[in-house]
């Protein structure tokens, strides 16, 4: 799809959704989800691959070896080879970027920059409204970039974040965290244009803090309007550590989960939202 | 001379009406009994009722016989009181797919099984999707994956760490991992590492050497762990199907418990269930090889699970009895049956629910009827019925496997042990080369049922014959016969074996004279079948067939084909021959001439010399050599030449019927003596002279006197027979007509003599007291040239020797 073809009105207001690329499995699974994604909110892709200045300064010490994922194998690394092997990689990723995006006939671009990856990343969120970011690197749990970089990527980006497991259970309900605030107000808003617009039904879970399950389901009545398919589910804060089973059972399709909530409690940390079978989508 | 000459009654012995009393067929009760084969019958029963290896059954004779019928009435009979055979069915062998295994069942309960097999993977379909789908199953499955996460997690943290202890970060490179020394949390850059010291440098570069090592040993750990973890995985699966299937397989157990084939097999899929429980979630919609190719299920089952449907090749649910299987075609695989495929994909495939039952699975326990001639001529067809029965097992083999034609996968089902008896159905000749070509027929096929070609014509016969032909108008749905067409078929069916004393036992040519009779009375507008109706279809019948005896009748009228019926010649006779062509026969004089001459006492054939002649009627030939020396020149040599021939005859001479006839054309030849024309003659001649017994009388004597009529009936014309031909005389009844208005005759002979009275109107003449046969003589005349002869023959020998 062109540019010219874009949407006038994209759901929820996000336009732009960025996903970082290395062609591995892990982000092109992320890739997939954010297309999904994209398309259910007709926003654009773009796609980003960093080439790491880390890999290739490793490349130029004398004694730099790698040893292959799969084959356990020892092999010299040289500059070029590596300058070679992330053009390669780079390739893939654009070549993987198209063909989702055709299938899913969003609007896409991609570039190619080369700095620190986290840093580069974080820059480039500055021009959308939402990034893509899978947690296989960091549930690998070896690997200084990918780790830190989803970490970086989640505790430091302003705009929304899209957290994407490696494998996610199909699901088809939209679910959003509400507890009466403005960021949940804006959190449910989003979740409302999202089920409409795919005929999906609403699960709004009333957490109940400061107001009691009463009256955070009237304000979300009211927020929600004449939307129809729509069931309310109280959640204590206590009942938190449970939230994921509650996910699993509604069948959930995207977690919508204001950042103001996520960062007082722990059942939403950074390390915990790895484990959620469903993509999760932090609102600032 | 008058004894010779046969009276119109024995012309022709027919059948009297009167001796049945009843008006039409219809009120004749059911034919049971077989009409005069009891030779046959009890070899029937006795091969039906053995059950030794080796004693199946040849019922052998004429085609046409009724054989199959009364070896299918037999066996049914016996087949009626024996219990039914077991069902027989494939199934899938999961541990060796391309050999199915054969499972036998009480009688009925094969398509039972089946439908409780079809009702098992129906309940597991859901059952076990529904176990796999379970939070118990599913909580169970995240913690096996959990813990090898954890597993890999824990082992790179702490490399990781330990990297990190040396101030070595770990670096996830496109295709694998690396160290790299850091400073102040990034990596050194190249510059940097070359500004340190040598030590340092040593220090980090072994530093990462031990690492990478230690990273090595970790990789190739990796593999293990997800093993176990899949052992863990296939451990779950089984203990959580096991719940789910267990349960319904062991209520199918209880059912089939006296079966220990049967349990075996459920183990055997219990164990597959649990192997691949997988397939109960993906067999939805079909196996899809690649996208946009689905294969659908067949017959509304799903394809991945058709490896638990039962194949029943052989139900006798519907059945009473032992089967009794007559096999129309058979070829070789529709004996031994098959193993069918399927096209999928441009590739041929099968599994063993294309295992198809051949006639032998269907009769086996029971009995198989086959026509030999059948056998015999499909390729393989009779090497694969002898060894199935040398082996007493059905072991399904494609042909084309067994002679490499083709190379597609096919199966090798289990073999099915055998009990059946083979009936087999053929003509003598068939019979008789087997035995003496085959070595393993004899052992395989023990007992001959020989049916006899005819039958005693006795007053009993013919009420079991008018009962048969009820029973047949019956069966056929035929219009009933009435006394007189009852009598006219009895006489037609002597005519058919050429014997007054016998009838034919060839029910099938009888069935199609009634068939047609049939047809013709309803063109007359009769409700029952008369003799008259019976008379046109014999008439129209030899109508159809007689364009060549028409041909010859006419070309003899016309003087092409020459024929004297009057007048005398010196050396010339009438002969008499039957032409067969298919399954009719006519009989059509030819002129036979003698020349003789002095000579070294040869009887030239010409016919033997230009091999037109077969060997019986050269031997026939040479007997008239024995005759002349034995009777005539018993001291001296026979000096004469002859020559016989028949003449305007282009085609082979065989038989030896002629040559009486040829005796007396010599006889005339050496009198001079000349022969009557309007006589012709038939039968063989040994060497004293006594006329013998010949085939085809009625059709010679009818087919003389067609020309004879032609020419016009003087009186005088007629036809010499061996007296012993009498009881075969079932003639026409326009010859019986014109015999009895002096018109025509028959003349029954016992001899030579007798013969050449008739013939020359001369006596023959009798040697007298001194050896010496009377002056004027036949026989005189004949031995006075050939006494000449050998005195001349003897002064040319003497003037030779001087």
């Amino acid at each position: 799809m062109k540019a010219a073809d874009r949407p006038a009105d994209p759901v929820g207001g996000i336009q732009r959704i960025l996903v970082a690329l290395d062609a591995s499995r892990q982000s092109n699974a992320a890739l997939e989800a954010a297309a999904a994604l994209a398309e259910t909110m007709q926003a654009e892709l773009e796609g980003v691959f960093v080439e790491d200045i880390e890999l290739l300064h490793l490349a130029e010490l004398p004694f730099s070896r790698e040893i292959g994922f799969t084959s356990s194998s020892r092999r010299a690394l040289d500059s070029a080879a590596m300058a070679r092997s992330l053009r390669v990689r780079a390739s893939q990723a654009r070549a993987m970027l198209e063909s989702v995006s055709a299938r899913h006939k969003v609007v896409s671009s991609f570039r190619v920059t080369r700095g620190n990856v986290l840093t580069e990343l974080l820059a480039a969120t500055e021009e959308v409204d939402m990034v893509a970011i899978g947690t296989g690197g960091h549930r690998m749990g070896y690997s200084q970039q990918g780790g830190s970089t989803y970490s970086g990527m989640v505790q430091s980006c302003r705009c929304s974040v899209l957290v994407l497991q490696d494998r996610t259970a199909p699901g088809g309900s939209v679910v959003v965290l509400f507890d009466g605030s403005d960021a949940s107000m804006r959190a449910l808003e989003l979740a409302k244009s999202l089920a409409s617009s795919h005929h999906d039904p609403l699960v709004v879970i009333l957490l109940e803090g400061s107001n009691d399950a009463g009256k955070l389901e009237k304000l979300a009545v009211r927020a929600i309007g004449d939307f129809s398919d729509v069931q309310f589910r109280d959640l204590s804060m206590t009942q938190l550590a449970g939230v994921r089973k509650i996910l699993d059972k509604l069948n959930c399709g995207v977690f919508l989960l204001p950042r103001p909530i996520s960062r007082s409690i722990d059942a939403f940390s950074v390390e915990k939202l790895t484990e959620f079978r469903c993509p999760v989508m932090l609102l600032p | 001379m008058s004894d010779t000459k046969l009276d119109p009654a024995k012309l022709y012995t027919a059948c009297d009406p009167a001796q049945f009393k009843f008006k039409s067929t219809a009120e004749l009760p059911d034919q049971e009994e077989v009409i005069g084969q009891a030779r046959a019958v009890d070899a029937i029963r006795f091969g039906i009722g053995i059950e030794q290896e080796g004693f199946n059954l040849f019922a052998l004779g004429p085609s046409r016989s009724g054989k199959q019928t009364v070896v299918t009435k037999f066996i049914q009979g016996q087949a009626a009181g024996q219990p039914e055979p077991p069902d027989w069915c494939y199934v899938d062998n999961f541990s060796d797919a391309h050999k199915p295994v054969a499972i036998s069942l009480p009688s009925g309960m094969g398509v039972r099984f089946q439908q409780d097999m079809a009702q098992l993977v129906q309940e597991l379909r859901t059952a076990v999707p529904e176990t796999l789908e379970s939070e118990e199953y599913r909580a169970r499955l995240q913690e096996i994956e959990a813990a090898l996460n954890e597993k890999q997690e824990q082992a790179f943290e702490k490399l990781h760490e330990e990297a990190n202890a040396h101030g070595i970060a770990m670096l996830r490179t496109p295709t694998g991992f690396a160290f790299a020394p850091t400073k102040k949390g990034e990596i050194i850059k190249p510059e940097e590492y070359k500004l340190l010291s040598d030590d340092e440098r040593q220090e980090i570069e072994v530093a990462v050497d031990a690492l990478q090592v230690e990273l090595e040993k970790l990789i190739q750990e990796i593999p293990k762990w997800r093993r176990q973890m899949q052992d863990e995985v296939k451990q779950l699966n089984r203990d959580v199907i096991m719940s789910a299937v267990g349960q319904l397989i062991d209520e199918l157990r209880k059912q089939y418990a006296t079966l220990p084939d049967v349990l075996t097999y459920l183990d055997a899929v219990q164990q597959d269930v649990i192997d691949h429980a997988d397939q109960f979630r993906q067999a939805e919609d079909g196996t899809q090889l690649l996208p946009g190719f689905v294969l659908p299920g067949a017959e509304g089952q799903t394809w991945p699970l058709n490896r638990y449907s039962v194949n029943v090749i052989v139900d006798h649910g519907e059945s009473t009895g032992a089967p009794v299987v007559y096999l129309d075609n058979p070829t070789y695989p529709n004996l031994v049956g098959r193993v069918e495929h399927q096209a999928q994909m441009g590739a041929l495939v099968t599994d063993f629910t294309m295992v198809k039952a051949g006639a032998l699975h269907q009769a086996n326990g029971g009995y198989l009827i086959l026509d030999a001639r059948k056998v015999l001529m499909q390729p393989y067809a009779w090497e694969g019925l002898k060894r199935v029965l040398q082996s007493r097992e059905i072991r399904i083999e494609s042909l084309g496997q067994m002679l490499s034609l083709i190379s597609t996968v096919s199966l090798e089902p289990q073999a099915i042990p055998l009990d059946v008896k083979v009936v087999l159905l053929g003509e003598r000749f068939l019979y008789y080369l087997l035995c003496e070509y085959d070595p393993e027929f004899s052992e395989l096929f023990k007992v001959a049922a020989d049916f006899d070609d005819m039958v005693e014509r006795s007053d009993d016969n013919n009420q079991n014959y008018a009962s048969f032909l009820g029973t047949l108008a019956r069966q056929d749905g035929l219009r009933a016969l009435d006394a007189g067409a009852v009598a006219r078929i009895i006489d037609h069916s002597a005519r058919m074996v050429e014997d007054t004393e016998k009838l034919s036992s060839r029910f099938g040519k009888i069935a199609d004279y009634l068939r047609e009779a049939d047809y013709w009375a309803g063109q007359a507008g009769r409700e029952i079948i008369t003799a008259a109706d019976i008379e046109q279809a014999i008439d129209a019948h030899d109508r159809r067939l007689s364009r060549i005896r028409e041909r010859l009748q006419e070309e003899t009228q016309r003087g092409t084909l020459m024929i004297s019926t009057d007048g005398t010649e010196i050396g010339q006779i009438n002969g008499l021959s039957v032409m067969q062509f298919g399954d009719y026969a006519f009989g059509h004089p030819s002129r036979i001439t003698a020349r003789v001459r002095m000579g070294k006492g040869e009887v030239v054939d010409i016919e033997r010399e230009i091999e037109l002649g077969g060997p019986i009627h050269s031997k026939g030939v040479l007997i008239l050599n024995g005759f002349l020396s034995g009777r005539y020149c018993p001291d001296q040599p026979l000096s004469l030449s002859a020559s016989l021939v028949f003449e305007q005859t282009y085609g082979g001479v065989e038989g030896d019927s002629a040559s009486s006839a040829e005796l007396y054309a010599l006889l005339s030849a050496l009198s001079g003596i000349p022969l009557k024309q309007s006589f012709a003659v038939t039968g063989s001649v040994n060497q004293l002279g006594q006329v013998q017994a010949i085939g085809g009388v009625n059709e010679k004597i009818e087919g003389f006197f067609d020309v004879c009529r032609n020419h016009g009936l003087t009186g005088d014309q007629g036809v010499l027979i061996p007296r012993a031909n009498v009881k075969h005389l079932m003639l026409h009844k326009d010859v019986v007509a014109a015999v009895a208005q002096g018109k025509f005759h028959v003349h029954a002979v016992n001899s030579i003599d007798e013969g050449i009275a008739i013939l020359t109107g001369a006596p023959a003449g009798e040697r007298d007291e001194s050896g010496n046969y009377p002056p004027g003589s036949v026989n005189y005349s004949v031995e006075q040239k050939l006494a000449a002869m050998a005195a001349h023959a003897h002064e040319q020998e003497e003037d030779e020797g001087s």
